[in-house]
């Protein structure tokens, strides 16, 4: 019996050893390094064009940023020149060449969820930053503040969120029914109000209508039956996919027989979003609230 | 087969998206000093894929011979026992419902690829006239749909997130390092070590029921049993690589035409080279072909197995 | 190596096969009410019966194929039910009346499964093994056959296969199911040769058969079946009686046994 109770002890002193070492060690580094420095030193990627777009405004580059499925339009100018790591399915980047380019810290999607473990094998810090709701890009923003060591310029852009978001949804005109539809490949979804476009929408003044449909995933596929129903006065086609697939695919929504009753048809009010910018979170809510008020649904 | 086998172990350790020498690669392996990137390339990414590619073609390619010998029935493939159904759902729950937590993957591809074989059996082998080769294979296919049918459902209901599941659908390995294969590995062990001790026992039941019998083995109990192994097989490899269930199909297949025989103590251990040999080779060219991106592996497979598979076919009538 | 409950040995003394009122039922129906019979050693018996008497399914029955309902089964003093796996296949080999031909397997592999049961679980043939197999293939008149696929055989050498099958196995009884019911005379004529070797060898052979001229000419004893009953047991002149016939058959026949030759001299058709 005693020397069951006797042999945690020498283990049980050497863990606590081993934590104080590994503390000093920490502590002494936190000490020796200044933050800006710190900061410097560190090799980011930026796989999620939310977390590429955020550290410009954060006033830092990623050493590489992953490629935006369905277009540039939206990624800001000082990423021009960063190697673009191009994505597929379901890894994200391909993780050989990213182990090349030696990076400490990965901003990544859930998307690319499966590629997560094999980077923190590689010594790589992962870190989730791909919001898809507006208190999500906040949370995301104080995140990524946080890992580079970025605090007060991301308390900085926050505020600025905060007054830009308020500028932009005042004064509403009208709140229309709207109806926005994501189109993967022939088969049209509708926004649900958990998804980033529905948020947009609703900030926007409109009333979403998603003909009762709700569920986790924030899309829904609805029956052309609750469409004419509905009768949305606005309809936003959001196409899904490569670029050249969106001019067919909005073809396709544009030219739906059933819709054509609706009043967003009728009053020509059905609009396609070629920017992706009710599909990807951004931390310029504020003008893309705007941008939608003055487009599309015109109560500016 | 062996030294296909060991050439495309080679093969797969030495192309991948970065090039890197032929010599680094093999003082990695030595434990040499090389740069921190490479080694890192080789011990993480490629070496475990590699490793996973082997394991799991090996897997199904035993899994397809225990089938095809259990249920007597040259079609028998993972698919048969709902396996494959079972497994798809599973994985595609995670992919679609709970994004989040990837890391339950395996293990839930695993446990519903589990739960359809069980279904199947307890349909297939309960009660009286049990263990009739028709009537598991009918409640295979009925309990397959069912799985499939669910996962269709669900599928329908996250369009935005299926992309993702397709890999997993048409079969994929993917780097993970060594956390997959950490997850099952007791599940190939005990799928394995089964099969091995299957050999004899279908070697057995191949000379008919009676004979089977008459040598004191009891066939009702020698299927379930080598079906188990199978289950387990199949649906450890489906928790690492996805759906590959061809390649449970056709390995035994190639390997009987290769050599003529038909005894189990032939054909199980030269479809476990064989299937590793193939899907390594397979998972090579998926990991290059368009490197950087890349492709899953089922299409290659088919694009590597079916020609040979037909010439052989052609050669043997 | 006791797992808790001792092993009974198998008892020299005691007949190879007793079995005494077998009942078998099929999906509710009755198919074998009460059937027995005894085996010695150095002894060939013939079960004879009319199809659907209940012969094949006896056999499985006793070999152990199929639970029986009732009544006792001893092979060598010991209870059927204590026996399993490699202890059951040690004494006895049954050779069933339809052979599953899988091709790709050569007559040595087929052979070699047949000596498994002398193996543990993951043990290679030894060479006293290789030995017993070669020796069953010759005494099954197999030899030179080794190699050829079974698929390419001949009726006739077939079931010679499966008979080495069985007697790789070892055990003291073999049982055939109809072993030459699908051959042709002069196959008929070399296996039943070659079974009455094994019994000169000192086996016990039990066959089913329907051919009672066949019968007659090559058992020690018959067992004669009818509608799931055992009937009459003995020699086949003392049993095979014009009046025995006629009642179990339905059929005007005589059986004619004279050195070693036997004829069923049968009135096919009435006479008007």
């Amino acid at each position: 019996m005693t020397t069951v109770a006797a042999r945690p002890q020498p283990s049980f002193s050497r863990l606590i050893g081993l934590v104080t070492v590994l503390a000093v060690f920490f502590a002494g580094f936190a000490m020796l390094a200044p933050q800006a420095d710190a900061a410097k030193r560190q090799r980011v990627v930026a796989i999620s064009p939310f977390a590429a777009a955020t550290m410009v405004k954060l006033g830092m580059k990623p050493i590489a940023v992953g490629q935006t499925l369905g277009g540039d339009r939206r990624k800001p100018k000082q990423l021009n020149g960063i190697p673009v790591l191009k994505l597929s399915h379901p890894n994200g980047p391909n993780l050989e060449r990213l182990a090349q380019i030696r990076p400490t810290i990965v901003f990544t999607s859930s998307r690319w969820a499966k590629g997560t473990s094999a980077m923190r094998q590689l010594g790589i810090r992962v870190v989730n930053a791909d919001p898809t709701t507006v208190g999500g890009v906040y949370k995301s923003v104080t995140l990524m503040g946080r890992v580079l060591r970025r605090q007060k310029q991301a308390n900085a852009l926050k505020r600025r969120m905060n007054s830009q978001i308020r500028f932009a949804t005042r004064n509403f005109k009208s709140r229309p029914k709207v109806m926005l539809m994501l189109g993967v490949g022939r088969t049209p979804f509708t926004f649900l109000k958990n998804s980033w476009g529905g948020e947009i929408v609703s900030k926007a003044g409109g009333i979403l209508v998603t003909g009762g449909a709700s569920g986790q995933g924030g899309f829904a596929r609805i029956s052309d039956e609750v469409v004419v129903a509905e009768n949305p006065d606005v309809i936003i086609a959001v196409p899904h996919g490569s670029v050249t697939d969106i001019s067919e695919v909005s073809d396709y929504i544009l030219n739906n027989e059933a819709w054509q009753t609706t009043n967003a048809f009728k009053s020509k009010r059905v609009f396609v979003s070629v920017d992706n910018e009710l599909l990807q979170a951004g931390t310029d809510v504020g003008p893309v609230i705007q941008k939608v008020r003055r487009q599309f649904l015109k109560n500016w | 087969m062996a030294i296909a086998l060991v050439a495309s172990f080679c093969v797969s350790l030495a192309v991948g998206a970065v090039d890197i020498p032929l010599s680094q690669v093999i003082d990695t392996l030595l434990g040499r000093d090389v740069p921190e990137t490479t080694s890192q390339i080789i011990e993480v990414l490629r070496l475990p894929r590699t490793v996973e590619a082997m394991i799991v073609g090996a897997a199904l390619g035993v899994a397809g011979a225990c089938l095809q010998g259990a249920l007597n029935n040259p079609l028998a493939s993972p698919d048969v026992i709902g396996v494959t159904g079972g497994a798809g759902f599973g994985a595609m729950l995670i992919i679609l419902l709970f994004p989040e937590s990837q890391a339950l993957l395996p293990m839930s591809a695993l446990f519903f690829g589990l739960l359809a074989a069980a279904l199947v059996f307890f349909i297939g082998f309960a009660g009286r006239g049990g263990g009739n080769i028709t009537r598991i294979i009918l409640a295979g296919i009925a309990i397959a749909a069912l799985f499939s049918a669910a996962t269709a459902a669900i599928m329908a209901a996250y369009p935005d997130r299926v992309p993702n599941g397709i890999f997993f659908l048409v079969g994929g390995l993917t780097s993970t390092g060594w956390d997959n294969l950490q997850q099952v590995w007791p599940y190939f062990l005990v799928g394995f070590v089964l099969a091995v001790f299957m050999i004899r026992p279908l070697d057995r039941l191949m000379l008919g029921d009676d004979v089977a019998a008459s040598l004191g083995s009891r066939p009702r109990l020698i299927r379930l049993l080598a079906a188990l192994a199978a289950a387990i097989l199949a649906a450890a490899a489906a928790s690492i690589a996805g759906l590959l269930a061809f390649l449970g199909l056709v390995v035994p297949h190639l390997v009987r035409l290769m050599g003529g025989a038909r005894n189990q103590t032939y054909v199980m251990p030269v479809s476990a080279l064989t299937g590793a040999a193939l899907l390594t080779a397979a998972d090579t060219l998926a990991r290059t072909v368009r490197a950087p991106i890349e492709m899953p592996v089922g299409p290659f497979l088919v694009l590597l197995g079916v020609p040979l598979f037909l010439w052989l076919l052609r050669k043997a009538v | 190596m006791s797992l808790g409950r001792k092993t009974p040995e198998f008892d020299d003394r005691a007949p190879l096969l007793e079995a005494s009122k077998v009942r078998v039922e099929i999906g509710g129906e009755q198919i074998l009410e009460s059937a027995s019979l005894t085996l010695e050693k150095g002894e060939l018996v013939a079960v004879v019966g009319p199809n659907g008497a209940g012969k094949s399914t006896f056999a499985r029955a006793f070999c152990g194929l199929r639970r029986p309902e009732g009544g006792a089964i001893r092979w060598m003093g010991i209870d059927l039910s204590e026996l399993r796996g490699r202890r059951l296949a040690r004494v006895r080999a049954y050779v069933p009346q339809r052979a599953q031909v899988p091709n790709g397997v050569s007559v040595q592999a087929a052979v070699n499964i047949g000596r498994s049961t002398h193996l543990k679980p993951l043990q290679g043939l030894s060479g006293e093994d290789r030995d017993v197999v070669s020796e069953s293939i010759a005494r099954a008149r197999m030899e030179g056959f080794e190699d050829r696929d079974l698929s390419t055989l001949s009726g006739g050498e077939m079931q010679r296969v499966q008979i080495a099958i069985a007697l790789a196995q070892g055990a003291p009884v073999l049982v055939a199911d109809e072993p030459t019911a699908q051959l042709d005379l002069g196959a008929t004529a070399a296996i039943s040769k070659m079974l009455r070797e094994l019994v000169a060898e000192g086996m016990g052979v039990l066959l089913i058969v329907h051919d009672l001229a066949l019968a007659a000419a090559i058992a020690d004893r018959v067992v004669v079946m009818s509608h799931g009953r055992t009937i009459a047991t003995g020699t086949p002149q003392a049993v095979l009686t014009s009046q025995l016939i006629s009642d179990v058959w339905g059929v005007e026949a005589e059986l004619v046994q004279r050195e070693g030759r036997s004829a069923l001299h049968v009135e096919w058709l009435d006479r008007h």
